[in-house]
């Protein structure tokens, strides 16, 4: 079993658990009516979702959770985040169960740390401001346990380190989450002096969902962007059946690795992209060259060793994919130049290339072919590894090591 | 401006200026002298808001100055409302966008006009900034949106119908369709404005400062990121279609009509664009296809000619945009049941499907298409296509699609530009 679902268990596991929990001690106090506001105003802030590259999100709920910590006493916080997020997670992000319950762990760890850490400071008042002073040091503990699960799913899921983690995603989020903080006194503000009822926090929620909504939009549209690469990606690789998940696969592989030799998230993203489409030439191959178990005549070995060239002429116009063509022209050169399409060696060729052509070849040694069965991992990793210094990079090849046991 | 403006459009300008100023005559003297500070910091904030529009992804502008003018007519007199936003929409609009004098003058009129009937309505519906209920803040607050809506938008169709012979009312209806949903989105924020800067201090104003650039940023990089996904899209299924029996560019053509004929039904925004995603790629289950000649068909190949819109659906199913893959499926039903996969009829038919269907016939019944007939000319395409209502098509469909031809053709006359040259017709599909 890989740590990926380790991961994932664990954290699911612990959701359930706090689900239970938290559901026993909130019996008693569930008439008190505010709770319940709360958790509706959550829920409904909980269908702006803001997602992060790599694998990080939250949704607008902890404002809700900071303010129900700043008005309300005892646990009312952690229940709020708690069912937001598994409510949020299920119906408005379609997750599975074993998902949001892993989702809510996420969100609720961090209101039981900024409960308890307020529990400790015991603000001798309860007019708003007092409380406010108490609540700051309860803030950053929260911020620091959510940023700190945040990048263990992503150093464990994915193999991301923490620097490039914070650079990427975390400082991001840090200040987002912190400009919650400052909505959430304001929210607590007008909800406790009185006169305005619960009107000052629905109108709070409703101008909040409002003004991120445009962040919602921008995180789905880079989701939708990467689901559409692939689907193209895909669709090319359908002109050979036996390698109809082969782009996917190899741009996972590529990001792994290039996780694994700690380049930075947007190095990451260029890789990921050359190598979902470093195939996209072979449209105008012909299937039956692509597909032809034996040699290739001179002519055909030509038109295949075109591929990589015409791949990068039809992404070097488009903005977004352009940078990766650099990338995906070269990923069929070797280290001691006996690559094409330019016989390019060592540092001559762009690293990104160098993980591809690794990744490449990694998938195609592990899948079926009509001709022969596919290799298993540490057999693909022996081929591989037996050609360090001559066809692969070495660092790269080491990396390869380091991580054929997830992948 | 060198050309000269029809006279009623002229008389038009006047007269908004002219009404303006004298609201200005009539109102002025009752503005509490004590407000003016609060009023130069809206005025401020107003003409920043007009001097940063926020880009929109799809095209053209949105100020936020809506959120600061329904503030202000709930915390001022009409008066007051009216001058601060003429002085400022004028100021900031002239600093931005170049001084056009009767231009800029007379927009920042007709709005402050609309921003005087909107606080009269709110005041005469007892709304009370200083009174926080449901009933004296924000219900006489929407209507009052309304009604600057309504009257901003009908005095810009009167100016549209008098300088482009644009009809009036169906112009207005479209802008009321189009915008009152965002319009009343904003009614909280200008709500929590009223209620904070009563509560707290004026000064909340200037929060602003801070909000007005966060919205700039994740706009631009939203209309940044559209733009950038359309165009890698387009150039991805410009290098596939071009192995298409169709030829190159056929998807974007039948993508292109498509549009039109969706914006020509006046369905959503987000229909039309699943339309176009789906018409770029609705052939996408082709691919493979690639080594038959075409005019040597086996029984085999035709078999997996007519799976290729299951093939193509299958091939996107994990698109997020469900109806895309939908379109992808079922480009290939017919009106009256004729089709496949599934034989759809009429209305079980979605109906981008049902104009992506009709769209790739016309481009390939003009391109030779996967027939071995000859390439048509448009006339007798038209004609094949008319004949179908009812039958292949769906009358809607075809009616909405005669209509652009039209258009599409009066246009063309205006810019003499007759490049209808269709693609040529590859004997196969790899050349």
């Amino acid at each position: 079993m890989t740590r990926e679902g380790h991961y994932a268990r664990t954290m699911a596991l612990v959701g359930g658990v706090l689900l239970v929990g938290l559901s026993a001690l909130i019996v008693p106090t569930i008439l008190d009516i505010r709770i319940l506001v709360f958790l509706a105003l959550a829920i409904w802030a909980s269908w702006v979702r803001i997602t992060y590259e790599p694998a990080s999100r939250h949704t607008l709920s902890p404002v809700l959770v900071f303010a129900s910590c700043l008005i309300i006493r005892g646990l009312a916080p952690a229940f709020v985040a708690a069912f937001a997020a598994l409510i949020g997670a299920l119906v408005f992000a379609r997750r599975s169960w074993p998902e949001a319950l892993s989702e809510m762990a996420e969100e609720t760890l961090p209101a039981l740390a900024m409960v308890i850490v307020f529990g400790q400071i015991r603000p001798t008042s309860e007019q708003v401001p007092v409380r406010v002073v108490a609540f700051l040091p309860a803030l950053c503990s929260y911020f620091l346990v959510r940023v700190a699960l945040a990048a263990t799913r992503a150093r464990v899921n994915l193999g991301v380190r923490l620097a490039s983690f914070l650079d990427a995603a975390g400082w991001q989020m840090l200040a987002n989450l912190g400009g919650f903080g400052i909505e959430a006194i304001i929210l607590a503000f007008l909800a406790s002096t009185g006169g305005l009822g619960y009107l000052g926090p629905v109108l709070i929620v409703a101008a909040l969902v409002e003004f991120y909504y445009p962040y919602r939009l921008l995180s789905e549209q880079e989701h939708t962007l990467l689901t559409s690469l692939t689907m193209i990606a895909q669709a090319i690789d359908a002109k050979d059946p036996y390698t109809a998940e082969h782009s996917r696969n190899v741009s996972n592989i590529a990001v792994r690795l290039a996780r694994a030799m700690g380049l930075n998230e947007s190095e990451v993203r260029k890789i990921r992209v050359a190598a979902l489409m470093h195939d996209i030439g072979k449209i105008g191959v012909r299937g039956s060259i692509i597909r032809k178990p034996g040699k290739l005549d001179p002519q055909e070995g030509h038109a295949m060793r075109q591929h990589p060239v015409i791949s990068a002429e039809i992404m070097r116009p488009v903005e977004f994919l352009g940078e990766a063509a650099e990338i995906v022209r070269h990923h069929h050169e070797h280290i001691d130049g006996s690559g094409y399409p330019d016989g390019l060696r060592n540092g001559q060729i762009p690293l990104g290339s160098r993980v591809v052509l690794a990744a490449d070849a990694f998938d195609a040694l592990t899948t079926d072919r009509p001709y022969r069965k596919g290799r298993s991992k540490s057999e693909a990793l022996e081929v591989i590894a037996a050609h360090a210094g001559t066809q692969f990079d070495v660092a790269v090849v080491e990396a390869l090591k380091a991580i054929v046991h997830v992948l | 401006m060198t050309q000269r403006l029809p006279r009623t459009v002229e008389g038009f300008i006047i007269a908004v200026t002219l009404a303006a100023a004298i609201l200005v005559v009539v109102l002025a003297p009752s503005i509490d002298t004590d407000q003016f500070p609060e009023l130069l910091l809206f005025s401020m904030m107003i003409a920043l808001a007009a001097m940063f529009p926020i880009p929109h992804a799809r095209g053209g502008y949105i100020t936020t100055a809506g959120i600061l003018q329904y503030a202000l007519i709930a915390r001022h007199e009409p008066g007051a409302a009216l001058i601060v936003v003429w002085f400022s929409f004028t100021i900031g609009s002239a600093i931005s966008r170049g001084w056009v004098p009767w231009k800029i003058v007379s927009t920042g009129a007709r709005l402050a006009i609309s921003v005087v009937l909107a606080s009269l309505v709110f005041r005469l519906l007892g709304g009370n900034a200083l009174d926080y209920t449901v009933g004296s803040l924000i219900v006489p607050l929407i209507v009052a949106v309304l009604v600057q809506q309504a009257s901003n938008n009908l005095l810009v169709a009167f100016y549209f119908s008098q300088l482009r012979r644009t009809p009036l009312i169906a112009t207005w209806a479209q802008d009321m369709k189009d915008l009152t949903f965002s319009n009343l989105l904003s009614v909280p924020t200008a709500a929590l404005l009223v209620i904070l800067s009563s509560r707290i201090s004026p000064l909340v104003l200037l929060m602003y400062l801070v909000a007005l650039p966060l919205q700039r940023r994740v706009h631009q990089l939203l209309s940044q990121k559209t733009r950038i996904y359309a165009q890698a899209i387009d150039s991805l299924v410009l290098a596939i279609d071009a192995n298409f029996p169709q030829g190159r560019g056929h998807s974007r053509r039948v993508a292109d009509l498509a549009v039109a004929i969706s914006r020509e039904m006046r369905l959503s925004d987000s229909t039309t664009d699943s339309i176009e995603l789906a018409a770029l790629i609705h052939d996408v289950g082709l691919i493979g296809l690639d080594e038959v000649g075409l005019d040597t068909l086996t029984d085999q190949d035709m078999v997996r000619l007519r799976k290729h819109p299951d093939i193509g659906a299958a091939m996107m199913r994990e698109l997020p945009n469900r109806s895309v893959v939908q379109i992808v499926r079922h480009h290939h039903e017919r009106f009256d049941g004729t089709g496949y996969p599934d034989g759809l009829k009429g209305r079980r038919i979605p109906i981008g499907a049902r104009i992506v269907g009709l769209a790739e016939v016309f481009d390939s019944l003009r391109a030779g298409g996967l027939s071995n007939e000859p390439a048509l000319s448009s006339s007798e395409s038209i004609e094949r296509i008319t004949a179908e209502a009812g039958k292949a098509f769906d009358p809607r469909v075809v009616e909405a699609f005669l209509a652009v031809w039209k258009q599409g053709l009066a246009l063309e006359q205006e810019v003499e530009e007759g490049d209808l040259n269709p693609a040529q017709a590859p004997g196969s599909v790899t050349s």
